[in-house]
């Protein structure tokens, strides 16, 4: 009694269930049988019910009905259970004597009605979509949509499939052989580790030396099926009527199918496009480096980089090349290194970030020495690798010795500074001087003339520079010849220079030494002397250049100080002294480049300009650069298709040799331009194979042929023209009067 | 002009003439009286009157006239309803005779005294017809399409073919299409609609051979509304012998070489490298060194380049030689001037020219190239044919010596248009100069023609002019077709064909095999409208009213009979009455 009220509910609960299965299945049934009737598949049925039935049970959720709901639904749908229903589920003793009672009056009433109680389902709307689906489905079947439907799907089929058509029309069966089953297996290069490809495309889009295997199945007997690439034909082999093919792919091209039937009806397919696709070459990017580093020689000589490399299948190796360079010129020395990569290079991945530190010093560099590097890599193509090299990458440590003036260094053009030549200059000035002595006052005459002489001070010290002397600051040296006036503190010759007179005009020299070079120039022709003991004495030039150069700057001395002495004339022929000299040492210089240049073999002089040609021999060169007419065939076959097309007659065996040359020079675009050429290609392949066509279709080739042949260049041309007697006598008699 | 009277009873004359006076005599004996009063001169004049009108009565006079009364029209294709009905208001009793092609109208016009022409009038071998009747083509013929044509028949592979044209009365928004044999257009130009419009259509066929292009004429939907074939014979290239001397190896000698080599012409260079010392190249010919220049030498070659230089060291005997080979063969020659060929005399360089200021020049087909020029000009005079212009002076030209050619150019370093990339206008410079200049390919036989197009059972005239003494010329169905010869020179004959197959037809002189001619046949529906127009322009030639044949005909028309008899009547009557009213 106690538990019968439980059990009242819960077999309402189980009924209405029940129901919602049902309505489910039946709003699953209508779909499943008009797709049925659609598609005429059962499978598909099925798989529409599940589909509809899973959907709507997701969301009804039958089992998910609890004992509460059913009880809260009874108490709303039947008033006589006075909301009490809950009651049910609570355990006996948990309630008290009056809803007991209650229960026991609920427990009574709900056996007699609860078969009244209707459950909340959609059985009456489960039929409705039935009835619904199913009257869709009759009027599909009867207006036979399924068909229509059928066929649409078949088409999209049946475009994969090859299509044959018979070449000859007149030996057709009125059923002809048809292919069940078309498979094409593409077997990629074993580096490219890619699986192999199977589709029923015939299409080919591959990496060169890909294995290519074709498999074709027939509804009926056949004498024998090949494959034609370009002119030559490859015949399948036959097994269990299956017939297949296997080749290498190795040039691109289009090919088609042709089989022979049992009665001697010859068909061929469309033309198929069988395209190489090249494996590309790894890609380098430098990451982290200028193109060109430079160190000086305490810096922390350190090149750190990152290399990504990517390839489309993979990357097998990657190193550095480096070459160091030592010395310059003639001696210059290579050193050749390769280096690999700090981070370990994984084989075969297709992108990689490799990291590199190039320490200078741990290459044994030297300042000066110059390292030069690119990056290498390779990826995975087999059997012959494709290898590609970054740009070349440059770093130097700068040598602390080279980066000066050097006579030696004025190889063919003239590097030397201008104040080589400033010695011409002061001599032009001061004969000028000299010439206006009489026209100018006294006092602008000694002026210009203490100016000159602080010119010729500059330019002696310049040379001292070169001589390796130490810079001597000007206001130090200069010795105050000028009597009647006092010199100033700061700079005594202020006001007979202008402030680009100083010996530091460009800020060539630091100014920073002026307290260190006093004391080292105490005696002013300390650096004249020719003191072998000093080790300072090493310089640049050779002994009798470096004496030359001090000859020079002596006589530049005795030349400042006639100068300053208001003797200009005196001054002169010290000058010139010094302007040989100095002459004579670039001279010198120059004669050093010569001798170290190209030394051409004696010439004997009786050989010279003697005009003997009697070695000189006349030359004959014999050539054919004549390009051959582009695309002949396909010229040849428009005219030939106008004639056809004009007279309307048979295409002969010729005919046929000559389209499909025209065929083989068309292929050559049509790779280039498929869309173009290609049903172009595919037409010239049926009137070449075909006995009987269309002046239609002969027309649509030639237009197609035309198109395909370029544009012709201007060309000179023999014109004709007809020789007669009297346009002779007009001409003669034209002439003469003229 | 006064028209002589004629009799129709012309055998009575006399006897009638007799009597008349006899019975004149009569009637006056009868009214004489001794006193001759006014009366009687009346009487006498009146009686004369009166006999003569007797006389005429019985003589039936008739007089030459162009009377309105035997008019007729006779109405060609094209012809337009209200002229027919306005003709018939001027003139009621206007016959109407219809056209018919070749069919006889000698009966229709019998008894017809002057014609009018309506339409596009007869096709002229139908004109003799009308020799016996005055004729006159009415203008006010409004033709439709195509009304004129021309396009260069002599066609070679990569020439430009220029159609031109003019188009009357066309749809506003129609397109007239150049066609490939196959059907795709070429060129094409919208039409305006106008009354008459001219059109220029371009290509360059690609490829040699016997093609049928079309001009097609589509509407502004596309859809075609009529198709006119334009039957082309494209001949291929033949390839130049060239010859280039040189005095030293020049940049533009290797440049046109390279170019002209490299298209298949057989070149053949010599450049001098020192005393007697020959750099020789042959191009896609074989070896033939020579040293001097010998008309048999010469005769292998259609140009030969020279400069001045060489040019002016030429021996004698080699210049000789050259020069009979350039009037005799017809040898072009190219000479690449240098700044002492301008100093020439006439006589050696052939040309005359003026210094000029100008040293750089472009070219009128490219508009960016710029040459460097020689600092003189041409001189203008008779005999200097232009190649090239620009700004009205002559950049190259050429004169005729005889047979042959000689030419040269004032622009210096043409090959820097290759290195500045214009490749193409070197390309077109060079290859228009060596065309104007090359040897021509003289043919036997020449020929004309003399129709526009080739009809299917259509009369096709053609002229031939050839050395050929007594040509027979043959069908392709080996028929032989009479010649006739023209008056004035011998070397033309004229002839006529009746082609039957519609197609590429072929018309050879007998004998020889290099002398034919291939013609296009077509349908008498093709070019309609421009076969019209050029009927409607040779029938107003012929028949625009002056012509002779106006006055040819004579046709009698006698003078109505009614005027005599109302002369003798009211003479009779004046003679009966006289008498009684004025003798009382």
């Amino acid at each position: 009694m106690i538990d019968s009220g439980k059990q009242l509910v819960v077999s309402y609960r189980k009924r209405w269930q029940l129901m919602e299965i049902f309505s489910i299945f039946l709003f699953a049934l209508g779909p499943a049988i008009l797709s049925y009737t659609l598609k005429s598949d059962f499978k598909i049925g099925l798989f529409a019910f599940l589909g509809v039935a899973i959907v709507i049970g997701l969301f009804r959720r039958p089992w998910r009905l609890t004992l509460e709901k059913v009880c809260s639904y009874i108490d709303q749908k039947f008033v006589g259970v006075e909301h009490s229903t809950g009651l049910l589920l609570l355990p006996m003793d948990e309630l008290s004597n009056l809803a007991i009672l209650q229960r026991y009056k609920i427990i009574t009433i709900l056996k007699e009605n609860i078969h009244t109680i209707k459950s909340e389902t959609n059985i009456k709307k489960g039929i409705a979509t039935l009835l619904f689906f199913t009257f869709l489905s009759i009027i599909s079947y009867q207006f036979s949509i399924n068909e229509f439907l059928e066929n649409s799907t078949n088409t999209a089929k049946k475009q994969e499939l090859v299509i044959f058509q018979p070449l000859d029309s007149s030996k057709v069966k009125p059923r002809q052989p048809v292919i069940k089953s078309q498979k094409l297996t593409i077997y990629h290069p074993a580096y490219t580790k890619l699986a192999k490809t199977v589709t029923s495309n015939m299409n080919i889009k591959a990496l060169e030396g890909s294995k290519l295997v074709w498999e074709v199945q027939f509804d009926t007997i056949l004498q024998g099926v090949s494959i034609e690439i370009l002119e030559k034909s490859y015949p399948m082999v036959e097994e269990d009527n299956e017939y297949s093919k296997k080749m290498f792919l190795q040039e691109t091209g289009f090919y088609n199918f042709k089989f022979k039937d049992t009665d001697e009806a010859t068909y061929i397919s469309d033309l198929y496009v069988m395209e190489i696709v090249n494996d590309e070459s790894p890609l380098i990017e430098i990451q982290g480096l200028k193109q060109f580093t430079s160190f000086d020689f305490s810096q922390n000589k350190v090149l750190n980089f990152k290399v990504e490399l990517s390839d489309d299948y993979g990357v097998d190796d990657s190193y550095i090349i480096a070459t160091v360079t030592k010395g310059e010129g003639e001696s210059v020395k290579f050193r050749e290194e390769r280096l690999t990569f700090d981070d370990k290079l994984s084989s075969g991945r297709k992108n990689q970030v490799l990291s590199k530190k190039i320490d200078l010093d741990q290459m044994k560099m030297e300042p000066g020495d110059e390292l030069y590097f690119y990056v290498v890599a390779i990826d995975t193509k087999r059997p012959k690798v494709n290898t590609s090299r970054s740009e070349t990458y440059f770093a130097v440590i700068k040598d602390t010795l080279t980066n000066q003036f050097a006579v030696a260094g004025t190889m063919g053009a003239d590097l030397m500074p201008d104040y080589f030549r400033s010695q011409r200059q002061l001599i032009i000035d001061t004969e000028k001087l000299i010439a206006d002595q009489n026209k100018i006052t006294k006092e602008k005459f000694n002026f210009t003339s203490n100016e000159l002489g602080f010119d010729q001070k500059a330019l002696r010290l310049k040379y001292g520079e070169f001589m390796g002397d130490e810079v001597v600051e000007s206001n130090k040296t200069t010795e105050e010849v000028n009597g009647g006036e006092t010199a100033s503190d700061s700079d005594p010759l202020k006001n007979y220079t202008h402030d680009h007179d100083g010996a530091n005009e460009h800020n060539l020299v630091d100014d920073d030494h002026s307290e260190q070079d006093d004391k080292k120039s105490k005696d002013p022709l300390e650096s004249y002397l020719h003191n072998h003991d000093d080790p300072e004495e090493s310089t640049l030039f050779t002994a009798s250049l470096k004496s030359m150069l001090r000859q020079a700057m002596a006589e530049m001395w005795d030349a400042e100080l006639f100068l300053r002495l208001y003797t200009p004339e005196k001054s002169l022929p010290f000058q010139y002294r010094a302007l040989k000299l100095i002459q004579e040492i670039k001279n010198s210089a120059r004669i050093y480049v010569h001798r170290i240049g190209f030394d051409p073999p004696p010439i004997k002089e009786d050989k010279r300009l003697s005009g003997a040609i009697d070695k000189v021999s006349s030359y004959n060169k014999l050539e054919r650069i004549g390009q051959p007419e582009e695309f002949p065939f396909i010229k040849k076959s428009v005219e030939r298709l106008e004639r056809l097309i004009a007279s309307g007659s048979i295409i002969k065996l010729e005919d046929r040799d000559l389209f499909v040359k025209a065929g083989n020079e068309l292929a050559s675009l049509a790779i280039q331009e498929p869309g173009k050429h290609l049903n172009t290609l595919q037409q010239l392949k049926w009137i070449s194979e075909r006995p009987e066509t269309s002046s239609l279709q002969l027309k649509e080739v030639q237009k197609g042929l035309l198109a395909a042949v370029p544009n012709l260049k201007p060309e000179p041309k023999i014109t004709k023209a007809y020789h007669s007697e009297i346009n002779t006598l007009l001409l003669k008699e034209l002439e003469l009067n003229d | 002009m006064i028209n002589p009277i004629d009799f129709l009873n012309q055998e009575y004359f006399w006897p009638l003439v007799f009597c008349g006076f006899l019975l004149w005599g009569l009637f006056i004996w009868k009214e004489w009286s001794p006193v001759l009063k006014l009366r009687f001169y009346v009487n006498a004049l009146i009686g004369l009157l009166v006999v003569g009108s007797v006389i005429m009565i019985a003589l039936r006079p008739a007089i030459q006239n162009n009377s309105s009364s035997n008019l007729a029209m006779l109405l060609t294709r094209g012809y337009e309803q209200n002229q027919v009905d306005s003709l018939k208001e001027v003139h009621k009793n206007i016959k109407i005779i219809p056209y018919k092609i070749n069919q006889p109208i000698a009966n229709a016009i019998d008894s017809v005294g002057a014609l009018y022409i309506l339409g596009e009038g007869l096709l002229p071998f139908d004109f003799w017809q009308l020799d016996e009747v005055p004729a006159q083509i009415i203008k006010g013929y409004t033709p439709y399409g195509i009304t004129k044509l021309s396009v260069n028949e002599d066609l070679i592979v990569g020439d430009d073919l220029v159609v031109r044209g003019s188009y009357s009365n066309g749809h506003k928004g129609s397109r007239l299409v150049l066609s490939n044999p196959s059907g795709g257009g070429i060129d094409s130009i919208v039409l305006n609609g106008l009354v008459k419009e001219n059109f220029k259509l371009t290509m360059n066929p690609k490829v040699a051979g016997k093609f049928k292009y079309t001009l097609v004429e589509k509407d502004s939907l596309g859809t075609i509304i009529s198709s006119e074939p334009l039957p082309l014979n494209i001949e291929g290239r033949n390839s130049l012998k060239v010859l280039m001397i040189n005095n030293f190896p020049t940049f533009e000698t290797k440049y046109l070489k390279n170019y002209l080599a490299e298209l298949g012409h057989e070149v053949t260079i010599r450049s001098q490298l020192t005393k007697n010392k020959y750099k020789y190249e042959y191009f896609n010919t074989e070896k033939q060194p020579f040293y001097s220049f010998t008309e048999k030498q010469l005769e292998d070659y259609d140009l030969l380049f020279i400069d001045s230089e060489s040019y002016v060291d030429l021996s004698r005997n080699s210049l000789s030689a050259l020069r009979n080979s350039i009037r005799n063969s017809g040898l072009g020659l190219f000479i690449q001037p240098e700044a002492s060929f301008f100093k020439l005399t006439k006589e050696r360089s052939g040309f005359s020219f003026v210094p000029s200021k100008t040293v750089k020049s472009g070219l009128e087909f490219s508009s960016n190239a710029v040459l460097e020029k020689h600092p003189y000009d041409f001189k203008e005079e008779h005999g200097l044919e232009k190649i090239y212009e620009y700004n009205n002076n002559t950049l190259a030209a050429y004169r005729r010596m005889e047979n042959g050619r000689l030419g040269t150019t004032l622009l210096q370093n043409t090959y820097q248009l290759l290195l500045k990339g214009f490749k193409e206008t070197y390309e077109q410079f060079w290859s228009e100069i060596i065309s104007d200049l090359a040897k021509r390919n003289y043919l036997q036989t020449e020929w004309i023609k003399s129709s526009r197009f080739a009809h299917q059972d259509r009369p096709f005239h053609f002229k031939i002019k050839t050395a050929i003494d007594n040509p027979t010329i043959l069908n392709a169905e080996g028929m032989q077709i009479a010649l006739q010869q023209d008056v004035d020179i011998k070397s033309n004959w004229n002839g006529t064909t009746f082609p039957t197959k519609v197609g590429w037809n072929q018309l050879h002189v007998k004998n020889d095999s290099l002398s034919k001619y291939d013609y296009y046949v077509m349908d008498t529906l093709n070019w309609k409208s421009l076969m019209a127009f050029s009927t409607f322009e040779e029938n107003q030639r012929h028949f625009d009213g002056t012509y002779e044949n106006q006055d040819k005909v004579k046709f009698l028309v006698p003078i109505n009979q009614f005027w005599f008899y109302l002369i003798f009547i009211v003479g009779m009557g004046y003679l009966w009455l006289e008498p009684k009213l004025l003798s009382k």
